[in-house]
């Protein structure tokens, strides 16, 4: 059974004081601590947007709307909120707003190689690690594809972002009991969506 | 607790997110059960799969082109043009009440000025008007500023023909819009005076009828009331 891992230092009591801090200098106008939230939280942003929407670029456009919105909204935002869950708020939504705009397609070992993803790689086994590695993200996100929209962000939220379920029902505005009932179709839809790869693989 | 619960439970159960009472239960069961236990396996084998997808990871530049597309929008934003399509999608509806209201009061304006050049014409007496007037009265036409459908009589002052009565010809009113008509209809004996109001407010054609006469020809007013 895995851990929970928390948002935040200060997930129980709303914003960590260092980053209320860059928070109040951002809401004042200041680029330059606006700038430093955004490198804090980037990463994690560009990831979440990856996994919804199944390619970089879409998870550079989610990135970069999810950040835009953070920017006009941040005026409301109140010490006493999480700001991650707050900012997870924003991600999801501007991927549900995508996500209707275009049908998401994942991420393929070919388009990866177009993009020149590979030219960096040095050996063979190199190669081919990777290509393993491309193509397992693919059935994922095909897996992932399957299900429907909240039990998908759901499961993106619980299993691959290892929030808990009473942080995932926050963000999502859902009731615990809601969470796990999506969290389990979820799951359950994945291992079926698996085991009927491997039978195809099979024969 | 019995396979068919377990089985239910069991998703939940292999990530910690039951309570703690019903852990127990799985848990119990799970001891008895092999059946069960090979789910679980299967189950735990397919969130390790899950779990292994990563997203790619991303080079410096894509956050670097990340942060600075936003802060262009950012810059963009805050300039006028930023604000004022910031302004029209938050006020629209305010936006479209005013353009109404411009639109209305213009055209409002334009109908009066326009009528107005055209001359007014008098309004049709009122009811009131009619039923008050003693006979050999003389009323001046009231002059009122016209609608857009008294505009139309404007150039024919239309009356209804004369009907014939036990006393005599009694001239009758105009019902509506153009001209006015005043009789004084009553002994045959004495002049029967007609009164038409013309466009031109200054205009007003008067004739009499002697007493006695044939009465005119009656014009039929043709236009539909």
């Amino acid at each position: 059974m895995t851990e929970n891992r928390s948002l935040s230092l200060s997930y129980q009591g709303g914003c960590d004081p260092l980053l209320w801090r860059l928070i109040e200098r951002a809401q004042k106008g200041d680029k330059a601590a606006f700038e430093d939230l955004m490198v804090r939280s980037e990463r994690r942003v560009v990831s979440i947007a990856w996994k919804m929407l199944g390619n970089e670029d879409d998870a550079r456009d989610a990135a970069q709307d999810a950040f835009f919105r953070l920017y006009k909204y941040l005026k409301s935002y109140r010490a006493s909120e999480d700001f991650d869950g707050w900012l997870y708020r924003i991600v999801i939504n501007v991927c549900r707003d995508i996500r209707r705009k275009r049908k998401a397609s994942t991420v393929s070992y070919e388009s990866e190689r177009d993009a020149g993803a590979l030219e960096s790689l040095v050996s063979e086994d190199d190669i081919e690690a990777k290509a393993i590695e491309s193509q397992q993200r693919q059935i994922v996100a095909q897996a992932l594809d399957s299900l429907s929209k909240k039990e998908r962000e759901a499961l993106v939220l619980r299993d691959l972002e290892g929030l808990s379920t009473s942080e995932v029902a926050r963000i999502l505005g859902s009731s615990e009991t809601t969470v796990r009932s999506q969290i389990s179709t979820a799951r359950s839809k994945i291992k079926a969506f698996k085991d009927r790869l491997l039978k195809q693989y099979r024969r | 607790m019995d396979c068919r619960k377990v089985e239910d439970k069991i998703w939940l159960y292999a990530e910690g997110d039951l309570e703690a009472a019903q852990i127990r239960k799985v848990r119990s069961h799970l001891d008895a059960c092999q059946s069960c236990r090979k789910l679980l396996d299967a189950v735990l084998e397919s969130q390790g799969w899950l779990k292994s997808f990563k997203s790619p990871d991303f080079d410096e530049t894509v956050y670097r082109a990340i942060r600075r597309e936003t802060m262009t929008r950012i810059k963009k934003d805050r300039s006028f043009g930023g604000f004022l399509q910031r302004w029209v999608k938050d006020n629209w509806k305010q936006g479209a009440a005013c353009t109404a209201a411009v639109f209305a009061l213009f055209l409002t304006l334009h109908v009066r000025l326009f009528s107005g050049n055209h001359g007014g014409s008098s309004a049709a007496p009122s009811n009131k008007e009619q039923t008050g007037q003693k006979l050999g009265q003389v009323t001046p036409a009231p002059f009122s500023e016209s609608s857009a459908s008294a505009q139309k009589r404007v150039a024919r002052p239309h009356f209804r023909s004369a009907k014939p009565t036990r006393r005599g010809l009694d001239v009758g009113r105009v019902a509506e819009g153009g001209a006015a008509l005043a009789s004084n209809a009553g002994a045959i004996e004495r002049p029967l005076r007609i009164e038409i109001q013309t466009s031109d407010p200054n205009v007003r054609i008067i004739w009499f009828v002697p007493g006695g006469s044939k009465p005119a020809p009656p014009v039929e007013d043709k236009d539909t009331m």
